[in-house]
């Protein structure tokens, strides 16, 4: 029983794994202590990405949040914008905030999918758009500072960091939100909406509630982000849509709903980091642009369709 | 004109004397590479460099790493053929460079910050970024420091102390070419703005010049502002929808460069009479003025690709000859040329299909006895290594 709902799991480790033997030999030093440091710093804002969009697949109707990108960036530019250039840069302010606006946007969204009826993709397809452009109105360009408590955390070379105890914070809560019985109307919802209304599942509070845990983690995502570029930046966050997306499919996470985890979007964004320094081991000189894209193409690509071959539901022999 | 010019003198002065406190280097400038800093973006770092003393972590040959954040357009394609084309082999067989590692993070802040870091544990001796946030490379800029390696911005600026920079001072460019454009045309008229990238540092420092320069001319207005992403089809896009949906008089086009030859095939398909429109070294744009010579009088050249590169690469050679550099940003003015002596290159079957650049040449944008001001210690880095031998 536990095996097969750990099926998914397979692939995405295989891939770190993979990854993993390359780069201990391609760029060893990615595995001392401060390589490690550094590698949980850069890493935290795509894997909290991952995650933060793991609860809204799960709940379906091909619920892929675009919007994650410029929500991460617009909490991102609000704290250097409206909050660090304001005196307002204690950290408790500015964690509750962080979380608060993601919340806030989450909910605006899901509200959006439950009554207005708009499907998921577009509702956050609108967002994305709307986010960006507003993100270019805080700030129109990168700059800012970010609270110098958090600036600090972009140095990177302590294992034992802010950013580590974020992820440990980021795992305990997704843990005991799936020990609910919330969470198991979730996935129910997500693997047949009709059945799960019929079964008495209060389907507008799930979806609510699955929003309000993507708010949580894309707060924590911007926390992150902002840690790391120091700097408020307009457009960086839009970036790690596509990224967390990857990282999703690659983890194992069903986007038809219902399946999937948490774990799988980390192993899926570890990966895609371990791809990337793989990749920057090996000089490709003048053509290193066509060639990094090419080769994260081709990865990323082999990685999903051995992703999908494996999991895909067996039809039972007549 | 003499009133213009004391205007500027006196500008200058008041500049240099207000950020003497704070720049000591900057004092130490000829007078004339002084000029160039006048009206820079408010956030370039212009105090005394931290490698003015500086020796790097190993001798040569060196390794340089190239942290490059796009490889997506003509622009960075050039830049980085002249680095590896043309530089390198020079360089290696001097005995200076033993290598050159590229890495690529297409316009990912995260994947430039672990790649740096990368680069830095890999050995390299020096690394040269481009056009980034100019604060979120920070850290690893002070990470790289802390090892003995060196960062240089070319083409853009970073703000960290560690960090060295070197390009246009693209503020008083945005300023010149918009100033020029409304002079083109008589003083006033409806002007659309071609920018960059929306948010990207290069792009608002240009266009924050170039929307001073609109002020002061109480005739001209600013009708609309598309972003051509410094890339010929995009403008051309952005462009055409532009012109498609506003029927006003546009008198002229002050465009970022990179991608003038999209915004004139723009005009072109629009079947409205072209307009004037800024150049800035596509040669595509330049063949049409070759063919069109009464189009207009002049170009300029703010970020010629190769030529920024080997700017940028030079300094770094410089520095890690312990050259002494003595502002953390290098900054030249902006080239105007006029329009005969700007296509006098081209042959008579050029084309506006063209993707090709026209550049004034290293000789023209970082002459040797310019490049010596900028540092304590000067000598042609190509002969240094003999002279110290």
């Amino acid at each position: 029983m536990l095996s097969n709902r750990l099926s998914h799991l397979w692939v995405p480790l295989g891939l770190v794994l993979i990854l993993g033997i390359m780069a201990a030999v391609r760029a060893p030093q990615t595995f001392t202590y401060v390589g490690l440091a550094g590698a949980l710093l850069v890493a935290a804002p795509l894997i909290l990405a991952a995650v933060a969009i793991t609860p809204i697949a799960i709940a379906g109707r091909g619920g892929v949040d675009l919007s994650i990108g410029p929500l991460i960036g617009f909490v991102n530019v609000t704290i250097v914008v409206w909050l660090s250039e304001n005196g307002i840069t204690h950290p408790i302010l500015v964690f509750a905030y962080a979380i608060l606006a993601a919340c806030a946007w989450q909910m605006l969204l899901a509200a959006f999918i439950i009554f207005v009826r708009i499907s998921p993709i577009i509702a956050s397809l609108a967002g994305f758009m709307i986010l960006q452009g507003v993100n270019l109105v805080i700030l129109s360009r990168p700059g800012g500072v970010a609270p110098e408590w958090l600036g600090n955390w972009g140095w990177g070379t302590e294992l034992l960091s802010p950013v580590l105890y974020i992820l440990l914070a980021a795992f305990a809560i997704w843990f005991l939100f799936q020990r609910t019985a919330m969470f198991q109307h979730i996935r129910l919802m997500g693997a047949d909406e009709r059945t799960a209304y019929t079964s008495g599942v209060d389907i507008i509070k799930a979806r609510f509630a699955a929003h309000l845990m993507a708010g949580v983690f894309a707060g924590l995502a911007a926390l992150c982000l902002t840690g790391l570029i120091g700097s408020g930046d307009p457009t960086q966050g839009n970036t790690l849509t596509l990224q967390a997306i990857t990282a999703l499919v690659l983890g194992g996470t069903s986007l038809a709903g219902g399946k999937g985890g948490i774990t799988g979007s980390v192993l899926g964004a570890v990966a895609m980091y371990l791809v990337f320094v793989v990749l920057s081991s090996f000089n490709f000189g003048a053509i290193s642009g066509f060639m990094t894209q090419l080769l994260y193409g081709l990865m990323l690509v082999f990685a999903l369709l051995v992703a999908l071959v494996t999991t895909a539901p067996r039809t039972r022999a007549a | 004109m003499r009133k213009g010019i004391a205007t500027s003198l006196v500008v200058v002065s008041a500049m240099l004397l207000g950020t003497a406190a704070n720049a000591e280097g900057l004092d130490e400038l000829p007078a004339e590479l002084a000029a160039a800093y006048e009206g820079v973006d408010e956030g370039q770092p212009i105090k005394a460099s931290a490698y003015r003393e500086w020796t790097p972590r190993s001798e040569p040959p060196w390794k340089i790493g190239y942290a490059s954040s796009y490889a997506g357009n003509t622009w960075r394609a050039e830049g980085l053929k002249r680095l590896t084309q043309e530089l390198f082999p020079v360089y290696k067989d001097a005995g200076l460079v033993e290598d050159i590692v590229v890495t690529q993070s297409d316009l990912n802040d995260a994947r430039q910050i672990q790649q740096m870091r990368q680069l830095v544990d890999q050995g390299v001796d020096a690394i040269i970024v481009c056009c980034s946030n100019p604060v979120a490379l920070n850290k690893a800029v002070e990470y790289a420091y802390s090892k003995g390696v060196v960062v240089f911005s070319y083409s853009g600026y970073l703000t960290s102390e560690k960090a060295l920079n070197a390009s246009s001072n693209y503020t008083l460019g945005g300023y010149e070419i918009a100033k020029a454009m409304i002079e083109e045309v008589g003083g006033k008229g409806n002007f659309l703005l071609v920018s960059g990238i929306a948010g990207a540092a290069s792009s608002e420092s240009f266009d924050t010049g170039a929307k001073r320069a609109l002020e002061e001319f109480p005739d001209a207005k600013l009708v609309g502002q598309v972003w051509g992403n410094w890339t010929d089809q995009v403008a051309q896009t952005e462009v055409q929808k532009f012109l498609a949906t506003n029927p006003t008089k546009i008198d002229g086009i002050i465009a970022q460069g990179s991608q003038e030859t999209g915004v004139l095939k723009a005009v072109l398909q629009s079947g409205r009479d072209v307009m004037p429109i800024s150049l800035a070294g596509s040669a595509g744009a330049a063949c049409y003025l070759k063919n069109n010579p009464d189009w207009i009088s002049h170009a300029f050249q703010i970020w010629p690709p190769g030529d920024e590169m080997e700017l940028g690469f030079n300094s770094v050679i410089r520095t890690l000859q312990n050259q002494g550099p003595k502002v953390q940003s290098i900054l030249r003015g902006v080239y105007r040329v006029p329009s005969e002596e700007y296509v006098s290159g081209l042959s008579a079957d050029c084309s506006v299909d063209s993707t090709e650049y026209i550049q004034p040449g290293i000789d023209v944008w970082f002459p040797d006895d310019k490049a010596a001001g900028y540092f304590l210690r000067p000598s042609d880095p190509l002969e240094w290594k003999a002279a110290s031998n």
